[in-house]
This record gives structure tokens, sequence and C-alpha cells, in this order.
């Protein structure tokens, strides 16, 4: 019963969650502390701290922990195929639209237009992050500068980028 | 096969990778795909990622399915979504129970603000090799401003979803 439970409520965050991590949160909150109570309020900021060392989707790292934590290995593996179906879903049949109408103009149109959006929600996370999450102290910034120009000017692979501002932080400040 | 084995390893580099999540992985998605492998363009990107956002889904496992898809059908489709989604499940089962000993310690604390300040890097990054494949002339610009003045005075009360999808209905109205 508890693995219908998690089927049904990662099936249902995997499919409404539309536009990245800005909808993502409060929809993983209703269904795992609010409707199952699987952990309360102060476990799930908690989970969403810490699963920042990790990498990957914070989606995956949820459905992991919860479906472990509410039924073991078989728990996570539910939660996370649960999680997983509606976007390959979607994802293939839109594969399979865009590879046969992506050149008619109208669908070239919208499209074009969609990548406009998508830089402006770029720019708005980068703000959302440097309020809310950076202390962006002055030790910050030189490090924050130092990246974004290995970034464009070398063909470092971003890993490394990641790993190096870690380090710093870690270890220097 | 030779193909399916190579969708794997490039996709679970990008998976272990993947810090920030989201369109934090764009940078990473296009180094690997674009730049290392050449399996697509810079614009054929440019329109996984669009796509991407009118789906479910974190972004990776949407490049993931497409990219599969694209080169090796559904098989293709399945080993690239497997691949991109293990790391991430394995080093969390690893390594949990080790941070939840040391979670609150003074230099995990800080490793954390270290991985922001680089997750921060990208997004930027992001932009800005994103925006010059997308932004050719004058309007685009108008549009990602606008797009960008609603997300943000709406913040609270506008789903992204609507940002999105108004972008696509400007598109069909004007070109």
């Amino acid at each position: 019963m508890a693995l219908l439970h998690l089927f049904c409520a990662f099936f249902k965050v995997g499919l409404f969650a539309i536009g990245g991590a800005y909808s993502f949160l409060p929809l993983m909150q209703k269904e795992v502390v609010e409707s199952h109570k699987w952990m309360d309020e102060d476990e799930f900021s908690h989970i969403v701290g810490m699963v920042e060392l990790f990498p990957g989707a914070i989606s995956i790292k949820f459905a992991t922990y919860t479906g472990y934590k509410v039924a073991g290995v078989p728990g996570a593996i539910v939660a996370n195929v649960a999680n997983l179906l509606p976007p390959v879903l979607f994802m293939t049949v839109a594969s399979l639209l865009y590879l046969r109408y992506g050149g008619v103009p109208a669908v070239k149109g919208a499209l074009a237009m969609v990548r406009c959006a998508v830089i402006a929600m770029l720019i708005a996370i980068a703000i959302k992050l440097a309020q809310t999450h950076v202390p962006l102290s002055l030790k910050a910034v030189p490090v924050l500068v130092a990246s974004f120009l290995l970034l464009t000017l070398t063909k470092i692979h971003p890993a490394l980028v990641i790993i190096g501002a870690a380090l710093y932080g870690g270890l220097v400040r | 096969m030779q193909m399916v084995t190579r969708l794997f390893v490039s996709f679970a580099l990008i998976g272990l990778a993947a810090y920030g999540g989201g369109l934090v992985t764009i940078p990473l998605i296009q180094h690997e795909i674009v730049d290392n492998r050449n399996w697509l363009n810079l614009a054929e990107m440019a329109q996984i990622v669009a796509i991407a956002q009118m789906t479910p889904g974190p972004i990776a496992i949407n490049a993931a399915t497409f990219t599969g898809f694209r080169l090796a059908g559904v098989v293709g489709a399945a080993v690239a979504t497997l691949a991109v989604v293990l790391p991430s499940i394995s080093v969390l089962g690893l390594l949990t129970p080790l941070l939840e000993r040391a979670g609150q310690s003074r230099h995990v604390q800080k490793l954390r603000q270290g991985i922001q300040i680089g997750v921060l890097s990208l997004i930027l990054f992001a932009v800005w090799s994103y925006g010059r494949g997308v932004i050719a002339a004058w309007p685009d610009m108008l549009l990602a401003g606008a797009s960008f003045l609603f997300l943000v005075l709406f913040e609270a009360r506008l789903h992204p979803i609507v940002v999105i999808l108004a972008g696509g209905v400007v598109g069909l109205v004007v070109f």
C-alpha cells in the first residue's frame, strides 16, 4: 500500500513539475509533508539544504530519499520510476512531433519565442539565487568573476568550476 | 550498439556533474553533447531546451530522452535517461548516511556555500552562451526583456509555464 501511495504522489509531482524549480518545491512539499506526512516541515527544509551537496535534479533526490525512508530500496525505485514516467512519455511524444513538424514556420516561430522566454527565466533564477542563497560577500565576487571568465574564455569542463568553487568555499574561506 | 554505450557514458557524466539542477545543467549538456560529441549543433540544443521547458520534468532528463531518441530510437532514449539519473541516485544512497552525521559541521556548510557560488556562475554562463545562440535581433531581445519583467513582477502569482506559453503564442502570431 505504501508503494502505491509513493507511486501516485511522485507521478503527480513528475506530471505537474513544469517550469523547473520555481514550481517544483511547493508541489513536492504539498505531497510529501501535507498530504502524506512522510516528513515534517523541518526535515523537508533540512533535506532541501542537504541535497545541494549531491549532483542531479532535486526531484530525483527527493524521490530517492523519500522512497527509501518510506519503503526501503523498493520504495526508492518505485518513487523514481513514477517521477520519471511523465517527463519521459511527454518528451518522447514531443521529440516525435518536433522531428516531424519542427520545420513548419508557425512551430519554428513559437519555439523561437519560447527560447527568448527561457533566457528571461535564466536571468530571473540567477537573481533569485544571488538574493536568497549565495551570501554575496566581497570574498565571493572574485570567485564568481573568475568562474564566469573561465567558462566563457576557455573550454574548461563546467563541473571543474563547481568543484573549484566548492573547494574554495570549504577550505579557503 | 556502440552508439548506445557512448550515450550511456555521456549522460552518466552529465548526471554526475549536474550540480544545482534545472537550467544550470544547460552548460553541462552543451559541453558534452554539442562541443565534445557533436551530436547536435547549438541551434538544435536551444530547441531542446525550449521543448523541455514546455514538458514536465528536469531539463537534463528531457535532454537525455530527446538526444537518445534522436540518435538511437526508443532504446537510446531509455538508456540515456537511465544514465542521467543513476549517478544522482547512487551518490545520494552512498553518501547520505555519512552526511547525516557531518551535515551540521562548519566545513560542510562552507562547502555548500562554495557550490552555490559555482552554480551561480554556471547560470550566468548559461545566459551568455544560450543567449548568443538565441538572440539574433532586436525583437528577440525585446521579448526576452518583456518575459523577464513579467517573471519578476508577478513572481509569486504567475506560474512560469504561463510565460513560456505566452512566448509561444506571440511567436505563432508574429511569424
